[in-house]
Formats: C-alpha cells, structure tokens, sequence
C-alpha cells in the first residue's frame, strides 16, 4: 500500500476544494447570506439541530470528515518524514497518525449521529 | 547510519538555490496547511459538543468565544478571519498544485517560431494571475463578512 496514498492525496484535496469552500461559505459567510435570505442563523442552536437531523447533509458530513482527516494527517506526516526525527520513525510516525485518525473520525462519526437521533 | 541529507524544515524558509514565488507558495502551503490540521483536531470536538445537548453547546460557544461580546469575542473572530484565509490560500493554492500536477493548462507543443514563449511557462502564469484575483475577492468578502456587516 506504501507509495500509492498520495494519488488519495490528490483525489481527497480536489474533493476537499469543493466541500470546504462550501462548508466556509455556509458557516462563515452567514452574514453575506442572511441579506439574500432573511432569517438565517447557521449557528443558533434550532439551526444546528435541523441540519444534524438532515441525513443526506449529516452523510456528505461524515465523508468531508474521513476526506479532511485522511488529506490533513497525510500531509502532516509527508512534513514530518522530510526532518531527520521523521525519518527514523516513519513508521512509527504512520501507525500513530492512524490511530489518531481512527479516534477523531470516531469521535466526530458519534458526535453527528447522535446530534441528530437526541435532538 | 547515512549522511544526514534531509534539511526539514529549515529548507521552508532558507532554500538552498534561493525562490521564486512559487517556493514561497509552497513554503505558505506547508504552514497553513499545519494550522488546518490542527485546527480540524480541535473543531471536531468543539462541534462535537452539540451531541451533549444545547446547554453544552451553548457553554462550548461562549467558551471559545464564538457567541458574546467583548475583547476576547473581538480576538476570536479576527482569529477566525485569519483562519478562513488560511483556507482559502490553501483551497486555491491546492487547486493549482493539482493543475500542475496533471499537467492542464500547459498547451499544445508547436514550432519555436520568433519570438517564441513557451506555452507551457506562459500559461501557468496567467492561470497563477487568475487566481491571485480570485483570493483577492475572497479575502475581500471575508473583511466584509467579519468586519463591515452586522
């Protein structure tokens, strides 16, 4: 599998491109927003409930997750084994990344699914 | 054990056969990128508060500052201005990494008739002047959205 992640690489951050500016566009640029469509509050908590109950944005949301995870600790660890320390524990460096990988899409996989069941 | 060869980080800001701009993009790639990372740690646990009821949600917000008044809230939402064109250089900067690597926008080779410009230097360029205006209209409705409306 080593030497071929980097093409995930490249497929996750042309992805991320479209969902992250999305994502910023949605969450950040409300203000911009709320002068189109009156009544916009990404961030009050009614808002943040109905969007957790949406199942095909909660869906799109939890592969932004796995693809943002994956492109973020991948070029993490590509900065890492260019230092001398990094090159002797690469692989130390990539079964530590894959555990805190795990661990955060675990976290943020529960997190989203529950939002939306407790509401 | 070999000689030591890889120069880390030190080679982001010290290259070894001076830069171009691009090697600096590259430099400002790394450094944002590092922040994203770091950042996506954090967010995820911050957000993933709202699984714990809106009280929790309500106290994580006024925790980190995104709701309230004052000078923390002030320095927060600066912050995330700064975060947002954090994401918006690395976006754009990644897109054209990705239209380099595949290798679009080079043009078709043809005879090198005088005065000749390389399609394949010249193209690049423009493509990198497109998008230098493209981050400039994002950083302008981003000051807009932080600091003009209310």
């Amino acid at each position: 599998m080593k030497g071929r992640f980097w093409v995930l690489h490249y497929i996750s951050g042309g992805i991320l491109f479209i969902l992250l500016l999305g994502h910023i566009f949605m969450m950040h640029f409300y203000k911009f927003l709320l002068k189109l469509q009156p009544g916009y509050e990404p961030m009050e908590w009614e808002a943040v409930i109905e969007r957790a109950k949406n199942v095909s944005l909660v869906t799109i949301y939890i592969f932004f997750l796995l693809f943002a995870l994956f492109h973020g600790l991948y070029g993490l660890k590509n900065i890492l084994i260019e230092t001398n320390f990094g090159r002797r524990f690469e692989r130390g460096i990539v079964f530590l990344f894959w555990i805190i990988g795990i661990i955060l899409f675990a976290f943020g996989t529960f997190t989203t699914i529950k939002a939306g069941g407790a509401g | 054990m070999k000689k030591k060869n890889y120069r880390g980080f030190k080679a982001w800001f010290l290259p070894e056969r001076g830069a171009n701009f691009e090697r600096w993009l590259f430099t400002l790639h790394r450094i944002t990128g590092i922040i994203l990372i770091l950042y996506l740690s954090l967010h995820i646990f911050v957000v993933g508060s709202r699984a714990f009821g809106k009280e929790s949600w309500i106290n994580t917000m006024k925790l980190v500052g995104s709701i309230g008044e004052g000078f923390y809230h002030n320095l927060i939402k600066t912050l995330e201005y700064l975060l947002v064109l954090a994401v918006g250089f690395h976006a754009i900067n990644g897109l054209r990494l990705l239209i380099t690597e595949f290798g679009i926008l080079l043009g078709k080779p043809r005879r090198p008739e005088y005065p000749y410009v390389a399609s394949s230097l010249k193209n690049p360029k423009v493509f990198l002047y497109f998008l230098m205006i493209l981050f400039f209209v994002y950083f302008l409705l981003g000051f807009q959205e932080f600091f003009l409306l209310k």
